[in-house]
């Protein structure tokens, strides 16, 4: 009976010592990480690009938001939620028969693969691509309205992360990166006066973000 | 034989003269210098995306009869009652093949061959004109391009390599579009031509080995063809519109050093 507990003892020791073996690549990996971060959006809407000869002063946005890393080796995989604030909606400066005035506000849900570059105990340059959904709600008024009206849309796009990660302390490091996203809805909003709905809600441009990443495991 | 040349012109000759051998002697040595700092090479294959491939796709087609501003950006457009489906710019998958020469282990100059073919999107039914009509619109792009880039490569040890870079390429392409209105009246349009696009790359490497590494890089062209005419004249119509080249690429790959790092 004691021979017994004894050898038990001894596997408990061995089976803990291979977990703590197998665990410790894991921990000197920093192995799965929660991020939350700030970030800038720079003419949210992204007019320009549906209408050329517009004259406008961009839309700003902030965004608040949080990642879940996973790093495997040379790899990693990356998701999180951002959600976007106006700071100042798109004021259209030219004579227009169409928008006046326009303010976008959104949710992003990214997942990103891609290649990590660990610089040993200093961070890690990151580089990935991946798919993205968005979800936004843009505030319009036309030039012949009287009244801002609104339309929700949702889009399936995708984009390109790339950034750095400088540790601080232990199993915490801070970020900084820039994203980029091609990302546009159907065409939702009448903007001529015509029968058809011919503006759509673009998603699309950079992002600039900086953060804090907690390595839990 | 006797050459005769005045005083001037034997100075001419001497200062020439004197010009070749300095060059040629800086040639030599820079060259005993540049074997001596252990000149590496490396070759590299990879393969990635190409969002917006080919810009908007504007053309002069597009802006005067469909009323487009900015090509497919500016041409979808929907109705309840009408049956429509969202035209994307085109996502472009792209593969190419690098040769890099670095010198002193910090400088490089990188030379590829890049081809790149828009694979999704591009495809969809819109409407058009005054009283709705519908309208199918196919677009497509191709391109293939010489980066030539010169830039600053930093190792970290023997574990990471970070390398920005910037340069010119040669870009040539084939852009075409399909108009079909109302499933009848077709437009197409063919147009090929060449640019020069600013290149900016930055390219990260993580090494597996001595002398291979896994490769992840992001590059940005700026540039486009100058107007050009379409080429397809059977549909009676003429076209005109510009390759564009400007774009992100993101690349994932391996490169293989022929000295170890």
């Amino acid at each position: 009976m004691g021979e017994e507990i004894v050898l038990m003892r001894y596997r408990v020791v061995i089976i803990t010592a291979i977990l703590c073996m197998l665990a410790s690549p894991l921990f000197s990996q920093e192995f799965i990480g929660l991020g939350m971060h700030a970030g800038i959006h720079h003419d949210a809407g992204n007019q320009s690009n549906q209408n050329p000869m517009m004259e406008y002063e961009a839309q700003n946005n902030v965004l608040v938001g949080f990642s879940f890393k996973v790093n495997m080796y040379f790899l990693f995989v990356r998701t999180g939620c951002d959600v976007s604030f106006v700071v100042n909606k798109a004021k259209v400066e030219n004579a227009s028969d169409e928008l006046e005035s326009m303010s976008l506000s959104y949710i992003n849900v990214p997942a990103f693969a891609g290649l990590r570059f660990p610089l040993r105990e200093m961070g890690e340059l990151y580089m990935g691509m991946g798919a993205s959904y968005h979800i936004g709600e843009m505030k319009y008024r036309l030039s012949s309205a009287s009244s801002s009206d609104e339309s929700l849309a949702v889009a399936l796009g995708y984009g390109f992360v790339t950034g750095i990660e400088f540790k601080l302390v232990p199993f915490a490091r801070i970020y900084m990166e820039w994203q980029y996203y091609e990302s546009r809805s159907d065409a939702g909003i009448k903007t001529e006066g015509a029968s058809y709905n011919d503006y759509h809600i673009d998603f699309s441009g950079h992002r600039i973000c900086i953060g804090a990443m907690y390595y839990i495991i | 034989m006797i050459i005769c040349t005045s005083n001037k012109d034997t100075h001419t000759m001497l200062i020439k003269s004197a010009v070749l051998i300095v060059t040629a002697m800086l040639f030599f040595a820079v060259s005993a210098h540049i074997e001596a700092a252990n000149v590496n090479y490396a070759i590299g294959v990879y393969g990635g995306l190409a969002p917006s491939l080919g810009d908007d796709l504007q053309s002069y087609l597009q802006y005067y009869r469909y009323g487009s501003q900015s090509g497919v950006d500016g041409i979808n457009r929907t109705q309840d009652g009408y049956e429509t489906s969202n035209i994307d710019r085109l996502l472009g998958l792209g593969f190419g093949i690098s040769f890099k020469t670095l010198l002193f282990e910090n400088y490089q100059i990188r030379i590829a061959v890049n081809y790149t073919r828009g694979m999704w999107g591009g495809e969809g039914t819109t409407l058009f004109g005054g009283v709705p009509t519908l309208l199918d619109c196919d677009y497509s792009f191709r391109m293939y391009d010489v980066p030539l880039t010169f830039g600053i490569s930093i190792p970290f040890w023997k574990d990471v390599k970070i390398s920005f870079n910037c340069g010119a390429a040669f870009a040539y392409g084939w852009y075409q579009n399909r108009f079909t209105e109302n499933s009848a009246t077709t437009y197409k349009g063919k147009f090929t031509g060449r640019g020069y696009p600013l290149v900016i790359l930055l390219e990260a490497e993580y090494f597996i080995n001595d002398k291979i590494a896994l490769t992840s890089a992001l590059s940005y062209y700026r540039g486009a063809t100058k107007l050009i005419e379409d080429t397809y004249d059977d549909d009676g119509n003429i076209d005109y519109a510009r390759l564009n080249f400007t774009g992100y690429r993101f690349n994932l790959g391996a490169v293989y050093y022929f000295i170890s790092i």
